[in-house]
Order: structure tokens, then sequence, then C-alpha cells
């Protein structure tokens, strides 16, 4: 699905009475098949970005246009996977995958059979009369996965989709999700603040920088799939996309990490996130 | 093997401990209140002028044969019953239409926190002069009664519905309409159990005040009715009859929310 964003803002009206600016002048043009990363550190507005592209916010000025039609509101044609999967506990697993076929006009057996491939791809077979609260972190997110993908849209949105997710289930995730994509004919477009996960999943990685939000830099990802992390050429990319974040931060590269107080430890520095990875 | 044996071993006693103390508790006030109405004790309280727990017991057990006892029980639960049907359809669609909708709020729920710390038996002489008859008068209160919990609790759990599940929906396809009954609904539902459940409870005070201020009929009339009658033994079984009924209501209003909600 072809996505074209064209000088795109985005303000908020903060609590203080204030206009926060959380997206400035976004131009940016997706094609059909692509799977694209939008990375940079929070406040940077990958999320407000992904959210304006499915429609549930909208911006201030400029124009999100999906096949060449403005965008007005969210629609099944644009899976969105949320951060906290905002799966539906009241319902089990089954009925949670299904929730999109049930406002189609899709007969019983049909939804059933769209319901039960899916299932079986995410390896939810055991779960399905499960309901989320008795769902392990990673297999939530795998419910969330088959209910956008069990509508076919043609443009999957995921926003930080395995943040809340150990390192090792992280990256089955990601293998899994560069399977799913090659599998089915979708645009992706992934938020994340990983270097290396959006290394690994991208065609092309947006480095978007924070106040106000804006693109850095698009980097075509020129690497043969499956991706090796320690490979030369990712390990490049790597230092690479390290060094533009840290570029804008200047005072995060100098202080030393002893030097800071109590409340700054709560707040990681940029280069502390990305040098843990 | 062994360790399963300590475990049983443990818990028998424990629960037997907890039923023996449980049935000592109400022995010891069932012989207290004997006590202190053979003996006639006067102070304190007035306990002498209480009847015998023994003699209740029997008149309980023969008045158990007539069916004048089930018509009230039945009259009384049935307006219960109505009210709290008429209070959840109206509570729950207005709840939710005040805590979604700011303007809705300022417009509605000034004037109906107006009324809502009035106590249900002062609305008996409005409740009168508005209704034609006293049976529609007595539901308006069993109404009034189950109401405003509901309407509280609907409002508040419709305020705090995650914004990411409506947007999740509303992603997957789902339009205003369906919204409500796939989302809205059963994301507040265990709340509106709480209302109701309050509200139940509520309801059983007002039909008993409803029906001893005005009622010719029902367990709360009876039990009124006795004492003027100087029938005191039927009003305290009319007073324990209300405080089962009560508690029966609760179980139902349980055991329903065990039923709808599974997913807890």
């Amino acid at each position: 699905m072809h996505v074209e964003i064209q000088h795109v803002t985005k303000a908020y009206p903060s609590s203080s009475g204030h206009v926060i600016q959380a997206l400035e002048d976004i131009s940016l043009s997706i094609g059909e098949n692509e799977f694209i990363c939008l990375l940079g550190p929070s406040g940077c507005g990958k999320s407000t970005l992904l959210k304006l592209i499915a429609g549930i916010e909208s911006s201030s000025s400029g124009s999100v246009k999906v096949e060449g039609m403005p965008v007005t509101g969210p629609s099944p044609e644009r899976g969105f996977i949320f951060q906290e999967y905002a799966l539906f506990p009241w319902l089990n697993v089954r009925d949670n995958i299904s929730f999109g076929l049930d406002m189609t006009g899709l007969n019983t057996k049909t939804k059933r059979s769209i319901v039960n491939e899916y299932i079986s791809i995410l390896g939810l077979e055991k779960a399905a009369k499960l309901y989320p609260k008795q769902l392990s972190g990673g297999m939530r997110q795998r419910v969330a996965i088959a209910r956008a993908l069990c509508l076919n849209p043609r443009l999957l949105l995921l926003d930080e989709p395995f943040a809340a997710l150990d390192a090792i289930l992280r990256q089955k995730l990601q293998e899994e999700m560069t399977r799913i994509w090659l599998r089915e004919n979708k645009s992706f477009i992934l938020v994340t603040h990983d270097v290396e996960e959006a290394i690994y999943l991208a065609d092309r990685i947006i480095v978007m920088t924070p106040g106000p939000g804006r693109i850095k830099e698009i980097l075509p990802i020129s690497l043969a799939r499956p991706r090796v992390r320690t490979e030369a050429g990712f390990i490049q990319f790597r230092s690479r996309i390290l060094r533009l974040l840290q570029a804008d931060e200047p005072e995060a590269v100098d202080m030393p990490p002893l030097a800071c107080t109590a409340s700054e430890r709560r707040m990681p520095l940029l280069h502390e996130i990305y040098s843990c990875h | 093997m062994d360790r399963r044996e300590g475990i049983l071993n443990m818990r028998r006693p424990r629960k037997l401990t907890s039923y023996s103390v449980r049935t000592l508790s109400i022995a010891v006030f069932l012989s207290a209140w004997m006590w202190l109405v053979r003996m006639n004790i006067t102070w304190p309280l007035q306990f002498g002028n209480l009847p015998d727990p023994v003699d209740i017991l029997a008149t309980w057990l023969s008045y158990l044969k007539e069916s004048s006892y089930y018509k009230d029980i039945f009259v009384s639960s049935a307006r219960v019953l109505s009210g709290i049907v008429l209070a959840f359809i109206t509570a729950v669609p207005i709840g939710l239409w005040i805590g979604n909708r700011k303007l809705a709020r300022d417009a509605l729920f000034p004037s109906l926190e107006l009324f809502r710390p009035i106590p249900l038996i002062a609305f008996l002489p409005v409740a009168m002069l508005l209704f034609p008859t006293i049976e529609s008068s007595i539901i308006f209160i069993t109404f009034l009664g189950a109401f405003f919990p509901i309407l509280i609790s609907t409002k508040d759990a419709a305020g705090r519905i995650p914004a990411n599940l409506v947007q999740a929906a509303r992603c997957l396809g789902c339009g205003p309409a369906r919204l409500i009954w796939r989302v809205y609904l059963p994301a507040m539902l265990p709340e509106i159990f709480t209302g109701l459940s309050v509200g139940v409870g509520a309801s059983w005070m007002g039909v008993i005040t409803g029906e001893m201020m005005s009622g010719q009929t029902g367990i709360g009339y009876t039990t009124w009715q006795a004492y003027h009658l100087l029938d005191y033994r039927l009003s305290v079984i009319g007073m324990f009859t209300i405080g089962m009924l009560g508690f029966a209501s609760s179980a139902v209003v349980r055991g329903l929310e065990r039923m709808t909600i599974k997913w807890k």
C-alpha cells in the first residue's frame, strides 16, 4: 500500500497552555510491500506519526494520503498494533482475533476458517480459549498480530510492538515478523527505539529526532535477509545510526554517568539507551 | 503422600473449628436473647417487651404453611425486581451518556445530584402525589433506590474506558453503534455490577419503606401491621424474612456477576 506524507505538522496544547510541537514538516513516501522502521528516542513523535497514518489522530497541517486518498479516520485496510496490545479483556483469544471479522458481512464458516488459519500461523492453538489476563506478554502480542492480520490489511502499523518483552522473546518475534512480512503482500511500518531491531527488520529506517519531531535521515538497509546481528555490515549500520542519534545530544555524550543526579538517573540518557542493546 | 496427608489433617479440623465457632456464635446470640426476655430485663433497653425466640420459631413454622406469607414475599420481590429492571434500563444509558459527553454531564448531572442525597423515604409524599396508584408510587421508590447507585457507577466506568480499546475497535472496523455493544458495555460491566449490588440493597430499603408507610400488601406492610395488631412475633418474623430476602438478592446478583464476567 502506498503512503504519501507531505509537510505534516502536529501540535498539541499542553496542560500549562503552551503548544507542544510533536511533529514538524514531515514528508515521507512509503512504497508497496515495504518494511519501514520509524526509529528515534522518546518524544521524537514517531508514535504520533504512526497514529496519523492510522487515522486515530489528525494532523495540524499537511496531508497524509494512502493510495492517493486523504486519511480521514481509522480503516480495517490499515491494521494497527498497539504498544500495550489493547486486547479486549472480556473476549477469549479466539473472539479477540475474530473481532474485526465480526464487523464484516462474512458468514460464520468463513470467519472460523480465517481465525483458525491465523491461530495456527501464530501458534496460538493451545491458548484459543484463554482470556488475555491468562496470557504472557509474548502471547498477547501474538494475539494482537493475529487480530490485525486476519482482516487482511494492506498496511500494518506497529507501535513499539516488542518494547515490553524480554530480549530473547523479542528476537524470536522479530524473526517471526520477518517471516510474516515475507509471506504476506503488505507494507509494514514499525515504530521502535531499538536500533538493532530497526536494522534487523527494515528496508528503510526513518531516523527521527525530538524537540520538535523531525526526520533526521532516511537510511536504506541493503543487507540480505535473514540478517545476522554480528555481521560486519550490521554493526556498521548500528554505529552509523548511533552516531546520528548522539549528534543531537552533545551534553549526553560528554556527561560522565557518575555525575548524574538522582532525578536524571530515572530518565536514561540517549547514549545509555542505545549502547545497552 | 505424607505431606498431602499432613495438609488434609491440618485442614479438616480448621474447617470444623470454623463451623463450630459459627454455630456457637448463633447459639450464644439466641441464648442471650432468650435469657434477656425470660428474665424480663428492662435496663438499659426494654428487652422484656420482645417475644421469646422459641415462641417465634414455633409461630414461624406454622406461618410457613400459610399462603399469605408467600404472597407477601412474592409481592415485595416483584416490586423490587420491577424497580431494579426499570433502574437498570434507564441508569445504564444515562450513565454512559453523561460519562462520555461533557455537555450531557453539565446539563443533567447537577439536577440529578440535587436528588441523590435525599433519603428514599422523603420521596414518598411526592411519589404519592405524582403517581395515580399506591403500587406505582412504591415501585417508583424501589426504582429510585437502584437508580442512583447504578447511574453513578456507570458514569464513572464510562469515563474510565481505556482509550486504546476504543481506538483498537475503530481500527478493526467497529462503527459507533456497535462500539457501545461490543466495547463500552462489556468494559463497564464489572462496575455496573458493583452499582447493581448496592442498588439491590437500596431497593429493598425502598420497598419496605413504601409498604410500611402506604402499602396494603407486601412483607413490609405485614411487618408493620403486625406491630399495630400487637402480634410482635409476626413483626420479628417479618424482620428476619426481609433480611433473608435481601441476602438472597445479593446472592443472585453475585451469581449473575460470576456467570457474566468470566474473564476476571
